[in-house]
């Protein structure tokens, strides 16, 4: 009696270590995707070395993560038949983990923050909702002459457009 | 960029200035300098076109065949109120300026020329200089508060070899102009001279930035300040 019942504690613990090794790994990884989104985090000081560390990660996120995800998802895989359900337990959230941080590579919240202009329509001077006393940047070029009100600017903070042929980017 | 039309989107922050990323090659580009600090496109700086920051009323009466960007409605709600500038003033920064020289949301205007930067409190020059009449990376060069008392524009005062000085007549609604302390002949606000015998001609623009002090003081390391 005394050996079943240790074969079915051993069982129940099979391949308990693999998948916790395997749990921390999808935390490390989940830890290094999130690490571009902790350091550009508005109201914080960015440091110019972990900036360019964050933008970094963000320009090849999508291979290092994806990659990442196969080296636990594959292994979690293989070893899931062996498991005993302690570690089928620690398994699915390893697995599940890994594959949310593989994901965020394809979504950066901070350019879904405020809605892009799009493409920019104008009105005339006479049909403009804005009053004398409102502050405008003025682009000027060979000429033609386009005002964009501070008060929309502050919010969508980018209008591309052209003026005078000229393809531009007003910023505020 | 090299014959190339790039198309730009916000996409993060860095000290309180922020960062776009262009469509075409995923580069990531400081706004405040158009530079571009990580990606393919890293190091190259965008071209900064004729712009100002001027009233609406001041832009019009200039430019009264201009176009003027159209509001999007379904936004109108979380555009910025009229107070805006108040309300921006009292927000924290991330960052500081050293100890004992401004207060970090001052707002200035910002002059890099040959190489010498140079910060003037706007604040100052509405209620003290309307013509400041200063020399920056050897150029003699003038800041010019406008008839509506907000906007200001920097000229150099360098013509034909000569160095012009200015004085204001005081603003009086439309009867606003420059004097040039020489001849008195009377010039505008565009810079340009309205008469006496150099009618028409204008002073060359420099670019100037209006920025808060913090974020104005961290991109441009030594610059200094106008005392008044």
């Amino acid at each position: 009696m005394v050996t079943v019942g240790q074969n079915r504690v051993a069982k129940r613990l099979d391949k308990l270590g693999a998948a916790f090794c395997l749990l921390v790994a999808s935390l490390a990884m989940f830890a290094l995707a999130a690490y571009p989104m902790y350091v550009i985090r508005p109201f914080r000081e960015q440091d110019p070395a972990a900036l360019q560390r964050a933008l970094w990660m963000l320009l090849h996120d999508k291979p290092i993560l994806s990659g990442l995800f196969c080296l636990i998802a594959i292994p979690a895989i293989l070893v899931w038949r062996r498991s005993g359900w302690v570690a089928k337990l620690i398994l699915t959230p390893a697995v599940v983990i890994s594959l949310l941080a593989a994901m965020s590579a394809w979504i950066n919240p901070y350019e879904h923050m405020f809605h892009p202009f799009g493409a920019p329509q104008y009105t005339s001077i006479e049909h403009a909702s804005l009053d004398a006393n409102d502050m405008v940047i003025a682009v000027t070029l060979g000429g033609e002459s386009r005002a964009y009100g501070i008060r929309e600017m502050g919010y969508h903070h980018i209008v591309n457009d052209r003026l005078h042929q000229l393809p531009i980017v007003v910023t505020y | 960029m090299d014959g190339r039309e790039l198309h730009f989107h916000l996409a993060g922050i860095n000290n309180q200035n922020f960062l776009m990323r262009d469509e075409e090659t995923g580069s990531y580009w400081q706004q405040i300098t158009g530079t571009a600090i990580a990606g393919r496109l890293k190091g190259r700086k965008l071209t900064l076109v004729p712009q100002d920051e001027l009233t609406f009323g001041l832009w019009k009466k200039e430019q009264p065949t201009g176009t003027v960007l159209a509001p999007l409605p379904r936004y109108a709600a979380k555009y910025e109120k009229a107070t805006w500038e108040t309300e921006y003033a009292k927000l924290p920064t991330v960052i500081h300026g050293p100890k004992g020289t401004l207060p970090d949301r001052e707002t200035i205007i910002g002059i890099v020329n040959n190489g010498e930067a140079k910060a003037y409190p706007i604040a100052n020059l509405t209620a003290q200089s309307p013509v400041l009449l200063d020399v920056v990376g050897n150029q003699p060069v003038m800041l010019v508060v406008g008839p509506d008392g907000k906007s200001v524009r920097v000229f150099s005062r360098e013509v034909g070899g000569r160095t012009l000085d200015f004085y204001s007549r005081g603003n009086s609604g439309d009867s606003w102009t420059l004097l040039y302390t020489a001849t008195l002949g009377e010039w505008g606000f565009d810079g340009c001279a309205l008469s006496g015998d150099v009618k028409g001609q204008c002073l060359t623009r420099i670019d100037a930035l209006k920025d808060y002090w913090f974020d104005w003081q961290n991109y441009h390391r030594h610059t200094s300040i106008y005392r008044h």
